[in-house]
């Protein structure tokens, strides 16, 4: 130990250099290694917690027995339908939803007159807790799939309409000068300036919409349904199934952590360049 | 438009100045209950083929609006601007505009920002993507033609924007503080760059700034303006060869000069605060 210190020693500049190096790599491996302990120690106290009975074990399964429920849960013969169904609730929900939302938000931030006369109502509107459509939804479009698909639409619209429209009216008043000074059409504005400008405010909107829409389709599916992992929750609850009803959420938080890995993903292609620049 | 304006078409010799303000006067609309704002009393004014004209004077006396009514980006309210003989009336492609801040599109190299006029006027051709090279290596960013706008300093960002004006070759350039966000020295760089490049090319040009030794530095004639409401004070002539080096502003004459501009605008200021204390 102490030779290599000698050794170092000896070269000054490079001396810097392995310091700096080496006191990253330890530093970033420390506090993953930290991070891992609380993930651990959450888990440990999770276990211990109603092994050692104080707690129910009916209220909180310990973790294994949440695993062992996860296991027993994903080789039920109707575990794929209840996912294939909320799946396509959620993708059909968020599409949906986005395309509303984005057209919306063009035509809301493109044409003042159209923002003028509907703005207020789409207020009304977001300030409504989407919620309590719920069961109207299901009076409407039934039991089925698409009530489910209303519901993720409702909800997960609006804030791609509301980052389109910003997007779109934010567009710093230099550019439209030069764009005016070079003779652009509206189209051409649009196209080449507005619409690649509001890019990371209507991808932020999606990827919010894309949350929204997971938790409207498991909404619809709490209020009235027959199939989808909202309405095994549901039922596993009521049976005091409780590991089940974990599994099922952990099983949720997979399908959303994928989704928005999946358009962060994605953005990360879209949005190449550095959104907060102060060139436009 | 009034009958004077028709009329003054041509001078005396009966040959066209590339520009020609004929009482050109603007006041801005008054807005939220504020009164009107005069922003120009009547200008008279020509600017020759190849003439680089600076427009000096103090914030808010009108410098920048009469570059803009000379962009067609607005309207004056009296008077017109004759662009080689006919009144203008909207923006013109050959007239570029250059703005305090670069107004590059962030989303797009260097190079697809210098083919942002073109691919607007439709004018892409086999030979757009040399034009578009040309200019980039005269203004020194050959080797960064593929970079991001934030990947470049603040200067490259300007030459960038200069190249994106160059490329569709126009007659007139206009220029509102272009360096003014700049640090000293690499706005002494690009002036002597800007001096270079315009006296080679015989593009006449109209520079607004409030930097009195720039002003000389780069003009043919120096145009004072009075605080607001703007008017020309005084036109201060440079006759001096192009393009300008360094020792230039070495000469006597050069102090001579900023001297004179600086007196001019000191006794504009005299006057337009004795006509406030005199009004009642």
């Amino acid at each position: 130990m102490s030779t290599y210190t000698v050794t170092d020693q000896d070269t000054g500049a490079e001396v810097e250099l392995d310091v700096y190096t080496r006191d990253k790599d330890p530093e970033r491996w420390k506090w993953r290694a930290i991070a891992i302990v609380v993930v651990l120690t959450f888990l440990l106290i999770w276990e211990l917690l109603p092994r050692l009975g104080l707690v129910s074990t009916i209220i909180l399964p310990p973790v294994t027995e949440v695993w062992a429920g996860l296991m027993e849960l994903l080789g039920q013969e109707t575990f794929p339908n209840h996912l294939r169904v909320t799946l396509i609730e959620m993708l059909f929900g968020f599409v949906i939803g986005t395309l509303i939302g984005f057209a919306s938000g063009v035509a809301l931030g493109v044409w003042e007159s159209v923002k003028k006369s509907v703005y207020p109502l789409v207020v009304a509107f977001q300030s409504l807790p989407k919620i309590v459509l719920a069961p109207l939804l299901i009076t409407w479009f039934g039991y089925g799939i698409e009530s489910k698909i209303a519901m993720a639409v409702v909800i997960s619209f609006f804030p791609v309409l509301i980052n389109t429209m910003v997007g779109l009216e934010t567009v710093p008043d230099e550019a439209r000068q030069l764009m005016r000074s070079l003779r652009a059409s509206k189209g051409q504005v649009f196209r080449k300036l507005s619409l690649p400008h509001a890019a990371p405010l209507i991808m932020a909107g999606i990827k919010t919409g894309l949350t929204f829409a997971v938790i409207g389709a498991i909404v619809g599916e709490f209020v009235g349904s027959s199939e989808g992992l909202g309405y095994l929750l549901h039922a596993y609850g009521f049976q005091l199934r409780i590991d089940k009803v974990f599994a099922v959420i952990v099983v949720l938080s997979l399908i959303g952590a994928l989704l928005y890995f999946a358009i962060d993903w994605l953005e990360k292609r879209l949005i190449y360049w550095r959104s907060d620049t102060t060139l436009v | 438009m009034n009958g004077k304006g028709q009329a003054a078409t041509s001078d005396a010799d009966g040959h066209t100045a590339l520009v020609r303000y004929d009482s050109v006067s603007m006041t801005y609309p008054s807005r939220r209950g504020r009164p009107p704002l005069k922003a120009l009393e009547p200008v008279d004014l020509s600017v020759e083929r190849g003439e680089f004209i600076c427009l000096v004077g103090p914030s808010g006396c009108g410098k920048t609006t009469l570059l803009k009514i000379t962009a067609a980006l607005l309207t004056p309210t009296q008077g017109s601007v004759l662009f080689k003989g006919t009144p203008l009336s909207e923006p013109n492609r050959a007239i570029g505009v250059m703005f305090q801040k670069p107004v590059l599109l962030p989303w797009r190299t260097v190079e697809k920002n210098a083919f942002l006029p073109a691919e607007i006027g439709g004018t892409m051709g086999p030979d757009t993507a040399d034009r578009v090279a040309k200019v980039l290596s005269m203004v020194g960013l050959h080797d960064f033609a593929t970079a991001l706008p934030d990947q470049l300093s603040g200067g490259m960002q300007q030459r960038a924007a200069l190249a994106r004006t160059l490329v569709y070759e126009p007659e007139l350039l206009l220029m509102d503080e272009p360096f003014g966000a700049l640090d000293e020295f690499t706005r002494e760089a690009m002036n002597l760059e800007l001096s270079e490049l315009t006296s080679h090319s015989g593009i006449t040009s109209l520079f607004v700034t409030h930097n009195i030794p720039e002003a000389v530095f780069l003009a043919d004639r120096v145009v004072v303006m009075s605080p607001r409401p703007g008017r020309v004070s005084g036109v201060v002539e440079v006759p001096f060869p192009k393009p300008r080096r360094v020792d230039f502003m070495r000469d006597p004459a050069f102090t001579d000069l900023t001297f004179e501009v600086r007196s001019i605008l000191a006794e504009a200021e005299d006057k337009s605060r004795k006509a406030k204390e005199t009004r009642p």
